[in-house]
């Protein structure tokens, strides 16, 4: 069907011609080109738009053009067009170069000779391998893997590979290796940096990669450069730097890609490394956008997707009126490299930071990069859950507390390891679910809102889940708890847990109140805490406010007590502990007595320190970071609990030394 | 076993652990765990031994008390001795002042609140009784309450030199007395009298230490020299307990078997109130007031003033004091005239018995009869006539002084820091008070006749 829709608008289209406005002209139609299409049609259904792909057939998802080759998938899982209703206003123009652009007009020029009009250009050509001058590069069977046409040739090929060296240990040459390598060829990869995938990963890292890749039989040559390519009718090997030989009968080059700005630049626009573009994607034509890797910002080509898709929501938002401007976030990359995940983001590579390095079990290896406190930068190999809360901390660039940098040392977490099992719905709304399109929990719980209760619906709304898949299993989640429960906010158990924590500080700090100056008045408040009377009532009053306090402690254990709702249970409990301090401080006037009083009063305000504590923590624990309002919530509680274990005895022998001496 | 009954069990065993340790403190030797506070400087010396003042599950009873401080009321004719109190007609101020218990104005561990006298209660008490005092004497109208005890006017027990017939009988007296001299003590002198034994004087070559435990000849050249050995007080005396064992070091019980009056005060002052208790005995690190750091360590014993073997008085009068305290008063001394007068005494300069050493004021001679002889005898108990110090007066100032100028220069702190080296420049009223008073009341006598 989609191939018949391209037939039928592939001739010259009527729609463009006449009063109407010209259309919005994409070139390019990798992920990055067809994104930025969709986003056009979904936020202005009626505005025309123009997608020019220079590769025969229908726009594919490039990203999984290795599973492909491995076997993994078949095509049509590929295919990267969405359903039937953006098509009245898309016109698809594949196998259609572009071959210049006339800018004083505004049209472009394609490869049949077509002259179109545009309001607007998208340059989404992405970039072409590169192929380095050694000796026999043009040799056959040296092949580069980098479109559907090169990935088709090495698919035509791959029973018949023996051996496979690939130059360049990056992710491409690593994807090619393992598809080629699940097809039987004993496989070669060969880098000339010191570590595989150095422009994502750190030593540490790669070292993991290393042992990863090896473990799948692949060979790795790391810090050798290829000086020549041997063979004469064909690849018959290739001659290392050292002057060794590796024998191959395929080579595959996948030493890099450079930028396709030729158009670009033979239309007058600046090109540096790619075209040069501002905040809001526009080159030095304002009616000319560049987005994804043939384009330069601030310096920086981003050679992912995921900054792709980003730089095409922001052309389109610029193009349709709005204000969005692209930030050149901090690069994240997250691979599945032969099945191992690897993600890196940020500068994950500076020197002179800290660095909270976790080295798990079978090749779990976490890294943050922080600056004065803050994440700016991460590693993660291996398959962890918590992935979303090192992305939202990068991007946030968050700020550990010595607490949460230890947990992290320790255990590999950000604190409270909860955070995977938590559900989705709970998530903060900032926390990225979808890492491939950066779609956050928020985002998705507006689609869902907007009645998107399927997983396909969700993806055509936000794009979620719609280039690698991992987070199916996520919107799944998402999905199946339906309303979002706000957490409550307790302001009662709040308001009496602040003012047990001041009263206990304000015990501390406050100087002993002096006795009275005269005895002429038959009555001064220091008979409060001086005379035997006066202390006895207060400090039986202590003595059953404590026993009802105590009681919520029961109710946790004794079902007889189970009546009435907890939540008041335990806003009384912190009203006692507040009456408490009051009481303490008419039964002692803040002296703190000495020797065994000494140590029973300090327990007791610890005690009530640490109920104040939890209490302030429970009413907050929507505040906490994800998940860790369970963990910090048992250890104040144990504390608690702990403090409170001799009180009962010490609280006895205080009474009884009273009338014993 | 499931975990919430294991720490369940921890916590039963814990609990029972803490009981017992606990129950065993407050029933055996460890009381001093449950002390409330610090005790006041009367009674910090033995302030660990609870039950020396507490009955279990009975307080404080003034029996305890008594038991030390009995006999200092009976001597000072406490002016509100209990059985005023107990006196019906006296309801009223029983209500307003419980005077029937020690612990109503002396409470213990509460050092935020004690005063002056070891008083926990505030310095114008007097007011719950005598509020109208101002309309029976016009002369205290305006006076405030809290100057009633603290100007050299009145106290509550002890008024032995401050009620109105002695002081009026020493209205206008000079400041310094005529004839200045202490009395001389005589015990030595009337010992063999007093006890009935005739033995005869002692030579070196009578020291009856065994062979087993050889002395120098300094040791026995000292005791050749004292009076000991003139009374016939011979090594085995002191140095053999009443079990007939040699012990190298004669404690205060040797010393009591002749001088049970001495030692009794020794006992009864800051310097053995731990003796008396069986404590170890009192260091001077322990103390409230100011020492020398050197002498922290030191176990006092009548030894410590009294050096064995020469027993020198005159050292333990003045250097021995000085070998500890360190305060400004004491250090003020030898600055002072008091002092001089003491330098020129040593020195053969001014008659006996007319210098003025460190303990003619703090361990004073006391003269009292005994078998109908004039015995005049050191009291040892510091504290007997030292606070409140208007208990000096009667017994040791008014030996050389007028009553009017002791009771200015007692009532002058400026005065006790520099040790009396300047005039008194505090006027304690009370003897115009009192001439005032004797001459308004003997007015309508004289009508009626």
């Amino acid at each position: 069907m989609l191939e018949k829709v391209s037939v039928e608008l592939a001739p010259n289209s009527p729609m463009t011609q006449g009063g109407h406005e010209p259309p919005i002209i994409i070139v390019g139609n990798g992920p990055v080109g067809v994104r930025a299409a969709q986003e056009i049609l979904r936020q202005a259904p009626r505005q025309q738009v123009i997608l020019y792909g220079k590769e025969a057939g229908a726009p594919y998802n490039r990203v999984r053009l290795s599973a492909w080759l491995a076997g993994d998938v078949d095509w049509t899982a590929l295919v990267n067009v969405g359903d039937g209703r953006e098509n009245s206003m898309l016109i698809r123009r594949d196998h259609c170069p572009v071959l210049s652009i006339d800018r004083q007009n505004r049209r472009i020029v394609d490869a049949n000779g077509h002259s179109q009009a545009y309001a607007k250009l998208i340059l989404a050509t992405g970039s072409q391998a590169i192929l380095p001058p050694i000796p026999g590069i043009t040799l056959p069977g040296v092949f580069v893997f980098r479109d559907r046409a090169d990935a088709e040739r090495l698919m035509a090929r791959r029973g018949s590979i023996h051996r496979l060296a690939v130059l360049g240990g990056g992710l491409l040459g690593l994807e090619a290796a393992y598809a080629l390598r699940r097809w039987g060829a004993q496989v070669c990869v060969i880098e000339r940096g010191d570590c595989l995938m150095p422009r994502n990963l750190d030593v540490q890292a790669a070292a993991y990669l290393r042992t990863h890749v090896l473990q799948q039989g692949i060979q790795v040559l790391l810090g050798q450069g290829v000086a020549e390519i041997l063979g004469e009718a064909s690849v018959q090997g290739v001659r290392l730097g050292n002057g060794e030989t590796i024998p191959c009968d395929t080579l595959i080059v996948a030493v890099g890609v450079k930028p396709y700005v030729e158009l670009a630049a033979s239309a007058g626009l600046v090109v540096g490394q790619g075209v040069l573009v501002d905040d809001a994607m526009r080159s030095t034509d304002p009616d000319i956008y560049a987005i994804g890797e043939c384009a330069e910002h601030n310096g920086q080509v981003q050679g992912l997707v995921a900054p792709g898709f980003e730089q095409a929501t922001v052309a389109v938002e610029q193009i349709l009126g709005g204000h969005a401007l692209y930030q050149g976030a901090a690069p994240a990359s997250r691979l599945k490299l032969l099945g191992l995940p690897v993600f890196s983001m940020g500068k994950f590579n500076e020197n002179h930071s800290q660095k909270i390095i976790y080295k798990g079990a079978s090749g779990i290896y976490r890294k943050l990069v922080l600056r004065q406190g803050r994440v700016i930068g991460g590693i993660a190999v291996g398959d962890w859950t918590g992935l979303s809360q090192m992305q939202t901390a990068i991007t946030a660039e968050k700020r550990l507390g010595l607490w949460q940098r230890t947990y992290f040392r320790l255990k590999g977490e950000f604190s409270g390891a909860a955070t995977g099992a938590a559900p989705v719905k709970e998530w903060s709304a900032q926390t990225i679910v979808c890492h491939c399109t950066g779609v956050s929990r928020g985002t998705l719980s507006q689609a869902l809102a907007e009645g998107c209760t399927r997983i396909e619906l969700l993806r055509q709304r936000t794009g979620a889940s719609s280039v690698c898949g991992a987070c199916i299993p996520l919107l799944n989640d998402f999905l199946g708890s339906g309303e979002n429960v706000a957490s409550p906010k307790r302001w009662a158990l709040s308001a009496f847990a602040m003012l047990t924590c001041m009263l206990t500080l304000i015990t501390f700090v406050v100087a002993p109140l002096s006795y009275a100056d005269t005895a002429q008045k038959i009555w001064t408040l220091d008979l409060l805490w001086s005379q035997g009377l006066y202390k006895q009532i207060s400090g039986y009053s202590l003595l059953a406010l404590a026993l009802f306090a105590a009681l919520l402690g029961l109710r946790k254990r004794w079902k007889i007590l189970r009546i009435g709702n907890f939540e008041n249970w335990r806003n009384i409990h912190a009203f006692f502990g507040v009456l408490i301090l009051f009481v303490i401080f008419v039964h002692t006037g803040f002296h703190l007595g000495e020797n065994f009083n000494k140590a029973f009063m300090l327990l007791f305000l610890l005690l009530l320190a640490g109920g104040g504590i939890a209490g302030l923590v429970l009413a907050r624990e929507a505040m906490l970071p994800q998940g860790s309002g369970a963990l910090v919530r048992r250890s104040l509680a144990y504390v608690h609990i702990v403090l409170l274990w001799p009180l009962p005895i010490l609280l006895g022998f205080h009474i009884l030394s009273v009338y014993y001496f | 076993m499931r975990k919430p009954t294991k720490l369940w069990l921890l916590w039963g065993t814990l609990s029972v652990a803490i009981t017992l340790i606990l129950s065993f403190a407050l029933w055996g030797e460890k009381q001093y765990w449950f002390l409330p506070g610090k005790a006041s400087h009367g009674h910090h010396q033995i302030e660990r031994e609870c039950e020396l003042c507490h009955t279990r599950f009975g307080g404080v009873k003034n029996d305890a008390c008594q038991k030390c401080h009995a006999a200092e009321l009976k001597a000072a004719d406490d002016s509100h001795p209990e059985k005023k109190f107990k006196d019906p007609r006296n309801a009223d101020r029983l209500a307003a002042l419980d005077a029937l218990q020690c612990i109503t104005c002396h409470q213990e561990h509460k050092p935020e609140k004690i005063r002056n006298m070891g008083v926990s209660l505030p310095d114008d008490f007097c007011y719950r009784c005598h509020a109208d005092i101002g309309k029976e004497r016009k002369t205290h109208r305006d006076l405030d309450f809290k100057s009633c005890a603290s100007a050299g006017c009145h106290n509550y027990h002890d008024n032995t030199a401050l009620y109105e017939n002695f002081l009026g009988k020493h209205l206008h007296e000079a400041n310094l007395l005529p004839q200045a001299v202490n009395l001389e003590r005589n015990f030595g002198r009337l010992y063999l009298a007093l006890s009935g034994k005739k033995p005869a004087a002692l030579s070196r070559q009578n020291a009856d230490h065994p062979a087993s435990f050889p002395t120098d000849v300094k040791t026995i050249q000292d005791w050749s020299a004292t009076a000991h050995a003139k009374q016939g007080v011979n090594c085995s005396d002191c140095h053999r307990n009443r079990q007939g064992t040699w012990r190298k070091k004669a404690g205060y019980e040797a010393c009591k078997r002749c001088h049970d009056q001495q030692v009794a005060g020794f006992l009864g002052g800051m310097h053995g109130m731990r003796l008396q208790q069986n404590l170890s005995p009192m260091q001077p690190g322990l103390a409230q007031i100011p020492m020398k750091p050197k002498a922290a360590k030191h176990n006092l014993s009548c030894s410590s003033c009294h050096t064995a073997h020469r027993f020198d008085t005159r050292h333990a009068a003045v250097d021995a004091c000085m070998t500890c305290h360190n305060d400004t008063h004491s250090r003020a001394y030898q600055r002072s005239k008091h002092y001089r007068l003491w330098q020129s005494e040593l020195r053969g300069l001014a008659p006996a018995n007319t210098g003025v050493s460190c303990a003619t004021c703090h361990l004073p001679r006391e003269a009292h009869q005994a078998k109908g002889l004039n015995v005049v005898q050191v009291q040892h108990n510091q504290n007997a006539n030292l606070r409140p110090n208007e208990k000096m007066i009667r017994g040791i100032c008014m030996q050389c002084h007028g009553l009017g100028f002791s009771l200015d220069a007692l009532a002058d702190t400026a005065l006790i820091k520099n040790n009396f080296s300047s005039k008194p420049n505090i006027r304690v009223k009370s003897l115009e008070m009192t001439e005032h008073h004797l001459k308004t009341r003997r007015k309508p006598r004289k009508e009626k006749m």
